[in-house]
């Protein structure tokens, strides 16, 4: 063979230097060459154009080396209608700084695609960068494949890969119609719950791909995409960002360089954990809408990811929960090694963290309507296995139907369709208008409690002289709402009438309800919800039984017995988790085997199928004989709890000591360190489910099985023993805890920790006051439950939405009428209760009564602290009433004995009411001192109520004498604690005097705003005006009146509509783009105090600006 | 050049033969070409017997293997192993040739038609055993024409796609460099395109 080269034919020679040369270049030399050889140069040409169509036999992987000239960003030579491979391209939907992306049809598979067009990064024009780009486009291949090989619900599918031989490589993936979480956040930050959703999904994404050791290595908002369902699938794995690509270029859009981890920035390897940096960029973006590391260029960007720290998250968003912004902390850990290991583990805290925003109403949301506080849906720790079928049908169901209620037995997985569908509606909520409410019907025993329920989930209060119902459908007015109605089959008629009743008055209302039967009420549409179809079973079998035993998998072998399993137990849901639950002992088959044993008893031996609801039944009971005796016992001690438990609860109530009764002989011993171990066991069976919350771990039994459970313990006597044990122990917690809420939460945080046990809490009352009278132990706890309970229950106020003061002021009667022969002490207590709620109430003539009374006894037989704090009360409930004298007198006194007791709050408290007083007496200067040392003493003790009551005040005597504007700076200090304490006295307080404010500036519109607010706010939570308000609050109406004629009315109904937070907000802002923080109040920055000028100083060393530079 | 069956059993020194060859002996690159052809037939046929239809006939494992085979392990060097496969390469094509052509005929009955060739269907080293035979005839007719013009190119195409070459072994074997070879692969692509278009 010859060794020389041989001589080519000019073409050849000639189409070799050519192909390599730019475009341009290419056309000039063309030129040139056209005048001296024509035939040659068309014969060039010819082939040129063949060559670039782009053919591969031969594996070349060429690429033109002026790509980037040839398909700039705007990619404009694609155009509607050109056929790429296989697809037919429709319309551009998006650009990136890889490239185009666009719809395309598939007209193999009839089905639309996105092609997302993948342009390599441009290098020199040689013949070896050539090469080296055909390294870099098979890693891009191997790449593709590994993404395509995550199959996921939360990870865009990848199709296809195509363009082989051209400079557009392409990849041909789902199409989500949703858009992408950039186009999202073009509209600015999301609420808490939305972001966290998100976040949540895309977590859950990550860890799928991170099993599969692929590493997404690009996560940002336009690589965040919704699909028709809205949920959030990622998509555009690591493409551009292999390893070894400079990522430093200048074709590197910054947008990309503000989400890469430090690690990736300094061109180490990157890893999972890169992803997860990303993720925190993105979850902070999503919830403040900016990012943390900006910069006016490159260099600036990437010296804030890897030197700077961000501006804290904290102060630039109010609705989140403490835990998801520590989370946002975390993730954002400049050193790999500090953040979060695992994308799962990142997953299941954001599904807590989401439960935690959800139950916290928040007051101060930037929703307009009244409506923003409702109850939402409860969120999920497992993810929702298969039913996407089934939600999609839900959701065309409601798409033509008002009402819709799912049936079936019970376990069969309504409640859960239910709630995903409320979620999801919630989620892509305007904000203008809330979408979803959530009401529970399942604890009601008694039907007329229906409308009330509603009520409370609605957050709508006792309207005078409308019935419940009729205030809801007031409230709701024409909100467009989707109305979830759980549970109803025991209460059915009711909640039919319900919903016939607030489907005619609120014309865009729909609702959503589960029940075992239908509602029955015309324009009804029912569905049943089916058994879960066999691939979803066999899915959600298998899930739970890898999360019990990892090993497990699905096999030839027993996918049989697996689905022969979903069929024996009907597809029901929960029927298939305790079943799968067992795999960690028996084998499918096994289990099989035992379900038919099982069943068989049950039928009497007739093989034929159990009526389905009877199917649960059996599965349960199998369930339950297949525990150790030791969990037997445990399961049903625990049904007395009432949404929920935590584990120090269930510990200190359901073991044996706690209990004196006489043991039914053979159930074994359950200390107290057996339940650890007992919870453990009974949530692998599937019996107890993780619940989220925000602040601890919290366990629940799902209702089906608490009331199998209830049955059990009735069945082995316990049930009074129990029930008794629960009321102590948390009547025990409530007394332990007092003296931290006394006059509001001494800290932050404790009514966040107890808030979780509400409904326990109010089992136990309501339990305390039931059976027969002369239960003593019964009474005594009663009574003792009304004697701590006050504070509990103003607190509570604000953070469940609504006072609470109906239900206990009933409680606290029973509890008295009960009580009539106990000991003083005890009823004092209780009196001095009910003479604090009807202060709050606005009943003072009553509260006098009580007080009175409850003095007498306390001053004989109680503590000489209870006796001060109720002389207060005593004094404010005069004022109220406006006996001045009885007032001054009972305060002075109190106020005497709180300088020798120990107690800081209860002189804080005293001191506040003779300054009331010598106000309401006209006398200014001794109402100013009083509240200039309470003032200081308060923010000495650093109590929070105390400090904002004091402002407050404070603020009220510098309106009396016309500093306006250091009244403001008092309630600028005020409101965001009385926010934060959701103290809905110190929010009225605030709001009528911001109303002075605005019209003491002037700003008469505002004025008028902020009164409709605190009108709003008082009916709401049940206020009343206090007497000596009176005047001055006339007074004002009066003034403001004047001046703007009836366009008062205009701005008194808008104001209405505000939430406290906004109409504080108008007042207090001083430039439109200050955010009023409600996170800016440090009570443990004790020290000097300064209303006006110290308060501004200590705020201004808080604002944004200055942190960051930090 | 004749294709004569040679005898197995009267196996030259492989080796040799291709040092012979490399060293500019022609003849030894002919003495060579029915040994590793007849081999390499053989093993194409007892694979694609005993495989079903449709299964794809890894040519470039077969060549490797028969390189194995037929160098009895001695220890040549990667030049030769890049010479060898070049012969290979050849004896490849006409192995694939003449099983198309049987493939083909008996589709028929007889007769040859012109196709057009699919990219879609060549892309890959490593062909299916039922690439369209009609196609892969086409292409070596139009490889044939090729050859006549500018034998070089054809002749990369050959040890590129019959013989799953790499660019740096498609190089040695031609005494080009790489990237050059690369350039001769894109224009026998451009101008065989052609070709088989026009034919069309």
């Amino acid at each position: 063979m010859d060794r020389q080269p041989v001589s080519q034919p000019a073409v050849a020679t000639l189409f070799g230097e050519l192909v390599e040369l730019t475009h341009a270049e290419r056309v000039m030399r063309l030129e040139v060459l056209a005048r001296d050889m024509p035939a040659v140069a068309r014969e060039l040409r010819a082939l040129l154009d063949v060559d670039a169509v782009g053919r591969d036999f031969f594996g070349l992987h060429t690429i033109a080396p002026d790509a980037a000239a040839r398909v700039p960003l705007d990619t404009d030579d694609l155009h509607d209608g050109d056929i790429v491979g296989p697809y037919r391209l429709l319309r551009e939907i998006g650009r990136g700084g890889m490239g185009a992306v666009w719809l395309a049809h598939d007209g193999r598979l009839d089905r639309h695609v996105a092609l997302k067009f993948v342009r390599l990064p441009a290098t020199a024009r040689t013949a070896e960068a050539i090469e080296a780009r055909r390294a870099v486009r098979s890693r891009f291949l191997i790449e593709a494949r590994a993404a395509a090989s995550i199959d996921h619900p939360n990870v865009a599918g990848i199709f296809d890969v195509g363009g082989g031989n051209t400079d557009r490589l392409f990849i041909a993936m789902q199409y989500c119609a949703g858009g992408s979480l950039a186009q999202k956040l073009a509209a600015g930050a999301m609420p808490a719950t939305e972001a966290s959703r998100i976040a949540a999904e895309i977590a859950a994404g990550l860890a799928a791909a991170h099993a599969r050791d692929v590493i997404h290595r690009d996560i940002k908002p336009a690589n965040v995409l919704f699909d028709t369902a809205g949920a959030a699938r990622l998509s555009d794995f690591g493409i551009a960002l292999l390893p070894g690509s400079d990522i430093t270029r200048s074709g590197m859009v910054m947008g990309t360089l503000a989400y890469l981890a430090p690690e990736q920035l300094r061109g180490e390897r990157a890893d999972h954990r890169s992803d997860l940096w990303a993720l925190g960029v993105t979850l902070y973006e999503m919830l403040s809408g900016t990012r943390p590391f900006a910069g006016e260029s490159h260099a600036a960007v990437m010296y804030a990811v890897l030197h700077a720290p961000q501006v804290p998250l904290a102060s630039l968003v109010s609705d989140a929960p403490a835990s998801l912004i520590a989370l946002v902390d975390q993730l954002l850990a400049k050193s790999p090694a500090d953040r979060p290991q695992s994308a799962s583990q990142v997953e299941a805290m954001l599904r807590s963290a989401r439960a935690a925003t959800s139950t916290r109403q928040d007051i101060d949301l930037g929703a307009r309507s009244q409506l923003s506080e409702v109850a939402a849906a409860p969120v999920h720790l497992t993810p929702l296995v298969g039913r996407a079928r089934e939600l999609g049908l839900v959701r065309r169901l409601l798409a033509d139907t008002r009402l819709l209620t799912l049936t079936g037995a019970g376990g069969s997985g309504k409640t859960r369709l239910a709630s995903e569908t409320a979620l999801r509606v919630t989620g892509d909520g305007d904000g203008d208008h809330l979408r979803s409410a959530w009401v529970d019907l399942t604890p009601l025993v008694d039907e007329s409690l229906v409308p009330a329920q509603i009520a409370a989930a609605l957050r709508v209060p006792e309207l005078p002289g409308r019935t419940r119902l009729e205030a809801v459908a007031e409230t709701l007015g024409d909100a467009s709402l989707l109305l979830v109605l759980d549970n109803c089959e025991h209460v059915v008629a009711a909640a039919a009438q319900a919903a016939e009743t607030l489907l005619q008055r609120c014309a865009n209302l729909q609702i959503l309800a589960t029940s075992r039967e239908a509602l029955a009420i015309s324009g009804e549409t029912t569905w049943l919800v089916p058994a879960m179809p066999e691939f979803d079973a066999r899915e959600l079998f298998a899930q739970r039984a890898q999360s019990v035993q990892p090993g497990f998998a699905l096999t030839e072998e027993n996918s049989g017995a697996v689905d022969d399993i979903c069929r024996r137990l009907d597809g029901i849901p929960l029927a298939i988790e305790l079943a799968a639950a067992r795999v960690r002992i028996m084998t499918p088959e096994q289990i099989l085997a035992r379900l038919d044993n099982a069943f068989q008893l049950l039928t009497g031996g007739v093989r034929t199928a159990l009526p389905r609801h009877r199917t649960l039944r059996g599965t349960m009971e199998w369930s339950h004989e297949l525990l150790v005796p030791r969990d037997r016992v445990l399961l049903r001690r625990l049904a007395v709890f009432a949404g929920g438990f935590s584990m120090a609860a269930a510990e200190a109530i359901c073991a044996d000591h706690a209990a004196d009764t006489v043991r039914v002989d053979d159930s074994p011993t359950l200390l107290a360190d057996d339940i650890l171990d007992g919870v453990s066991s009974l949530v692998d069976k599937s019996l107890i489910v993780l619940d989220a919350d925000g602040v601890a771990l919290r366990y629940r039994l799902l209702e089906t099985v608490r009331q199998y459970a209830l049955e059990r313990l009735g069945e082995a006597g316990e049930r009074y023993a129990y029930e008794l044990s629960h009321a102590r122990h948390f009547v025990q917690a409530m007394e332990g805890v007092a003296p931290q809420l006394l006059a509001g939460e001494h800290e932050f945080g404790v009514m966040e920790a107890l808030i979780p046990d509400h409904d326990n809490v109010r089992a136990a009352t309501s339990w305390s006051v039931q059976g027969e009278s002369g239960d003593i132990t019964r009474t005594e706890i009663a009574l003792r439950f009304a004697g701590t309970l006050f504070w509990y229950w103003h607190s509570a106020a604000g953070w469940l939405g609504t006072a609470q003061y109906s239900e206990a002021m009933d409680f606290v009667t029973r509890a008295l009428l009960r009580g009539a022969d106990a000991s003083p002490l005890l009823r004092g207590n209780a009196l001095a209760t009910s003479g604090f709620i009807n202060l709050s109430a606005g009943n003072w003539e009553r509260s006098v009564q009580d007080t009175e009374r409850a003095l007498e006894l306390l001053r004989e037989h109680g503590t000489p602290e209870n006796a001060a704090f109720v002389q207060a009360a005593l004094a404010a409930s005069y004022l109220m009433l406006g006996s001045l004298d009885d007032a001054e007198a009972h305060a002075r006194a109190s106020y005497g004995m709180a300088r020798t007791l120990a107690v800081p709050v209860l002189r804080t408290f005293s001191t506040s009411w003779v300054g009331l007083v010598a106000r309401a007496r006209g006398d200014l200067v001794a109402a100013r001192a009083n509240q200039e040392e309470n003032a200081t003493f308060s923010h000495q003790i650093g109590h929070p109520a105390s400090i904002s009551h004091s402002e407050a005040f404070l603020g009220s005597l510098n309106l009396d004498e016309g500093r306006i504007e250091e009244a403001a700076e008092n309630f600028r200090v005020s409101l965001p604690i009385h926010l934060r304490l959701r103290d809905g006295w110190g929010l009225a307080l605030d709001l009528e005097g911001l109303s002075s404010v605005a019209a003491g500036r002037g700003d008469y519109m505002d004025a008028a705003r902020l009164q409709g607010a605190v009108d709003a706010w008082r009916e709401r939570v049940g206020l009343g005006v206090p007497t000596f308000e009176l005047p001055e609050r006339q007074r004002r109406v009066l003034h403001v009146r004047s001046q703007l004629g009836d366009a008062y009315d205009v701005a008194y109904a808008e104001g209405r509509r505000l939430t406290p937070a906004e109409a504080g907000r108008r007042v207090l802002r001083r430039r439109e783009s200050e955010t009023f923080n409600t996170m800016q109040f440090d009570p443990t920055a004790a020290g000097t105090r300064g209303a006006g000028a110290g308060a501004s100083e200590r705020r201004r060393s808080q604002t944004p600006q200055t942190q960051s530079s930090t | 050049m004749p294709m004569s069956t040679a005898d197995p059993q009267s196996q030259p020194d492989l080796t040799q033969l291709l040092h012979r060859w490399r060293d500019g002996d022609r003849d030894a690159f002919d003495a060579m070409l029915p040994h590793v052809y007849d081999r390499l037939r053989l093993m194409a046929r007892s694979r694609l017997r005993s495989e079903n239809e449709g299964h794809t006939l890894d040519t470039v494992g077969l060549v490797h293997e028969a390189y194995l085979r037929m160098t009895q392990g001695a220890n040549a060097d990667w030049q030769d192993r890049a010479h060898f496969f070049a012969v290979a390469s050849t004896a490849m094509r006409r192995v694939l040739i003449d099983h198309a052509k049987m493939r083909s005929a008996e589709k028929r009955g007889g007769g040859l038609v012109h196709v057009e060739l699919d990219p879609e269907r060549l892309g890959d080293a490593g062909l299916a055993a039922d690439t369209e035979p009609d196609a892969l005839l086409s292409l070596n007719d139009a490889l044939a024409k090729l050859e006549l013009e500018f034998p070089r190119h054809a002749k990369a195409v050959e040890l590129r796609y019959f013989g799953g070459l790499t660019l740096e072994e498609v190089g040695e074997a031609l005494g080009i460099s790489a990237p050059t070879a690369m350039r001769d692969l894109r224009f026998a692509q451009a101008w065989l395109a052609r070709i088989l278009e026009v034919e069309k």
